[in-house]
């Protein structure tokens, strides 16, 4: 099956990423290594688009970051640690259902329904 | 991780984010999170066969285009950060300059304060017509805020130079920031160029508030006063604030001071074609 990149991926990105917070909070490294896991490694995102998704999701307040205190030998460099809000599981709720209703418009027209 | 891959790490990140328009915290920020992302990217694939620089050239390559990367994390900038940017100034400018900058920003904030508590007062008791007059004609409130406040704020910014100027010399903030105020505080005290200049400062400050405090109070005075009772008689109040404005310029120098560190850090870093 052909990788599915960035440009299909535009769009989706910032539903993905509340969806894998929803299992508890993470950094970015991390949240990309769960979303590779559920992609079953077919997802193909550039990392450096990943943190622009996850400051806007911050800004519009769906996920809170809080720095962590170790560095793990990163010499000054940490890491942000991103939890799902109740605005950002309200926002993937509706985002859910949004698909639901796309994958069954377009199911319909394409003649492959899900 | 040696240092030679630790500055080609940083490269990679900054050629995404030195473009950016955003505030010397925020793209701060950025880059210490960035940078913490790429060094496990990077130990992730030095796991593999290869060697250190192709590791390093697939640590590039999923990090991603810098110019696509450049335009996402201006996007997602916040029209309030401008603000940031503004009061930050730019980053690596002169001292004079940032000096300048905050005692006007500093005095059109005492004014509008002024103006929300002036407002306010109106609306809690409406003003009578003596108290207008007096308001609005600058006998009671222009001496105080166009004559007073100017010392007042180039004091102030005299001493948070004095203190950046003193805490430049040190070693990096980086730590001490996550320390917390009052331990950040106590660490700074240790140096012993900052402790001159906060002692300095305060004594300074404190000699300004109390000559300021006589001259508010001249015309008042009874004939024959001892201004120097006058002025022992004040001292708490005076030094309170002075020790109160030590502290606060220290929280200004500090960040000033880190920023200017962190700029020195990130922009000799020459970037060069991408990987």
């Amino acid at each position: 099956m052909e990788p599915i990149n960035g440009d299909k991926l535009r769009g989706h990105l910032e539903a993905m990423l509340l969806s894998t917070l929803e299992r508890g909070g993470a950094h970015g490294l991390e949240i990309l290594h769960r979303l590779e896991e559920a992609g079953c490694g077919l997802l193909r995102l550039k990392e450096g688009s990943l943190y622009p998704a996850l400051y806007r999701l911050e800004a519009a307040d769906e996920v809170k970051a809080v720095w962590e205190t170790e560095t793990h030998g990163r010499k000054g460099a940490r890491r942000r640690i991103y939890t799902l809000t109740a605005k950002g599981q309200r926002k993937l709720d509706a985002g859910r259902v949004e698909w639901r209703q796309f994958v069954k418009v377009l199911g319909g027209i394409l003649g492959a329904s899900a | 991780m040696n240092d030679t891959t630790r500055i080609q790490l940083k490269t990679i990140v900054e050629r995404a984010v030195r473009p950016v328009r955003a505030s010397s915290s925020r793209k701060q920020k950025m880059r210490e999170e960035l940078l913490a992302h790429v060094s496990g990217v990077y130990e992730e694939e030095s796991a593999k066969p290869g060697g250190d620089q192709a590791a390093l050239e697939r640590t590039a390559l999923r990090f991603g285009n810098p110019a696509e990367v450049t335009n996402q994390l201006e996007e997602s900038v916040p029209v309030g950060d401008g603000l940031l940017q503004f009061w930050e100034g730019r980053p690596g400018e002169s001292k004079w300059r940032g000096a300048f900058r905050f005692i006007w920003v500093g005095a059109a904030v005492c004014l509008a304060l002024l103006g929300i508590a002036l407002f306010a007062a109106g609306l809690v008791r409406a003003w009578s017509r003596e108290e207008l007059l007096a308001v609005s004609s600058g006998r009671d409130f222009l001496p105080l805020w166009v004559f007073q406040m100017p010392f007042v704020l180039a004091g102030f910014t005299l001493v948070m130079c004095w203190m950046e100027r003193s805490l430049r010399g040190g070693p990096p903030l980086g730590d001490r920031r996550r320390t917390g105020l009052i331990r950040s505080f106590a660490s700074a005290w240790a140096e012993p160029a900052t402790r001159v200049a906060m002692t300095g400062g305060g004594l300074c400050l404190f000699a300004l508030f109390t000559l300021l405090h006589i001259s508010a109070n001249w015309p008042a005075q009874p004939t024959g006063r001892d201004y120097l009772a006058m002025s022992l008689a004040v001292a708490p109040f005076t030094g309170g604030w002075a020790a109160a404005s030590v502290f606060c310029a220290w929280i200004f120098a500090r960040s000033a001071a880190e920023r200017r560190w962190h700029h020195a850090e990130w922009s000799s870093l020459p970037l060069g074609p991408s990987l």
